[in-house]
């Protein structure tokens, strides 16, 4: 496997942290805006073989995530269960509605 | 060529996620996780088979990619299968014991219930034999001290594609059981490059994969079926 530089610093680490360590859901929250730049900014040099794939995974992300919320709507989706799927309702919105964000509606 | 010039998509997500934050990467990851979960269960049929194929595909090699720095090379994703060392029988039964008293509390999680924080299960995180057990194959982990014991015990029941969130990267998942005999619900990890493993724990069998890396799921329990689990999580690093 390659190996990527680790970019984190100590000190972005225990301001996105509880005190257990884990990431907590205000910082997951905030992060969104700037992910979303930055895969804006990824997907502006991509090729349009390479964007049409990205904009596959963002689409399938969205309808996956879509139909998991279907399957049990009533839940209360709590940043503390063991899978990843269990995010907020603000993360969760605004996987939903990446597509359109990066403009990737038309392959919806 | 390799895979990762086949699919240049990953590489180029594998140097996004090396300039992010961590929770930047933890969306990332959900994002990844959800595209190969839907991919897999046959999502956006509209795209083309090779679309949807090299999506995934992409999906599901750019996960590994995003923990690129702590973590050794894997293939399938999983460190060990068996009888597992650390835990005595006296150890399994106190855990079936104890899984059992805490099914009334379990919360509902999409299809499955989870309790979480039992007392023996937390203790049981501490371990040092787990521990050296688990670095001794993956190099230094840290536990999360997060313990789950996991129900499939009506019809129905399963859990989607997914990968698992931080706290279980490295999960230690033991049957305590699975009744009866003729089982119907599985274990499947589904790697990139390969084709599906699938999984029947039996009874006091440990599985330790990377569950942040590699998309999994369990497949539906049917009628007269009932599973029990309890999962640890570790953190490599």
């Amino acid at each position: 496997m390659d190996s990527m530089p680790e970019m984190r610093s100590e000190m972005s680490q225990a301001q996105e942290t509880t005190p257990g360590g884990e990431l907590d859901s205000a910082a997951l929250e905030a992060a969104l805006p700037t992910l979303t730049e930055k895969l804006a900014g990824m997907a502006a040099e991509l090729s349009p073989s390479e964007r049409e794939v990205l904009s596959s995974i963002v689409t399938s992300s969205a309808l996956h995530l879509e139909k998991l919320q279907d399957i049990n709507a009533e839940a209360e989706y709590i940043y503390s269960k063991p899978i990843s799927a269990a995010a907020t309702p603000e993360v969760r919105n605004h996987l939903l509605a990446l597509p359109e964000t990066l403009g990737f509606s038309e392959s919806q | 060529m390799t895979q990762a010039d086949a699919l240049p998509l990953v590489e180029r997500i594998g140097r996004l996620s090396a300039g992010l934050t961590a929770a930047e990467r933890e969306n990332l990851k959900l994002l990844l996780s959800m595209a190969a979960g839907g991919l897999l269960v046959g999502h956006a049929r509209q795209q083309s088979d090779a679309l949807r194929q090299e999506a995934l595909e992409t999906a599901q090699r750019s996960l590994p990619k995003l923990h690129d720095g702590n973590r050794p090379a894997f293939t399938t994703g999983i460190v060990f299968r068996g009888r597992a060392p650390f835990f005595s029988d006296a150890d399994l039964a106190a855990m079936d014991e104890e899984s059992l008293a805490c099914r009334y509390r379990a919360e509902r999680f999409h299809d499955h219930y989870v309790s979480s924080g039992a007392p023996l299960a937390r203790e049981m995180a501490l371990s040092s034999d787990i521990n050296d057990f688990l670095t001794e194959r993956v190099g230094p982990v840290l536990p999360t001290y997060k313990a789950n014991y996991l129900y499939y015990d009506a019809p129905g029941l399963g859990i989607d594609p997914h990968v698992d969130k931080n706290e279980f990267a490295l999960n230690v998942l033991t049957m305590l059981e699975h009744r009866p005999d003729q089982r119907n619900s599985e274990l499947i990890l589904y790697p990139p490059d390969q084709e599906p493993v699938h999984i029947q724990l039996a009874h006091g069998e440990s599985l330790v994969f990377f569950a942040d890396s590699v998309t999994h799921q369990r497949t539906r329990t049917v009628d007269g079926e009932s599973i029990r689990l309890v999962s640890f999580g570790y953190h490599p690093i």
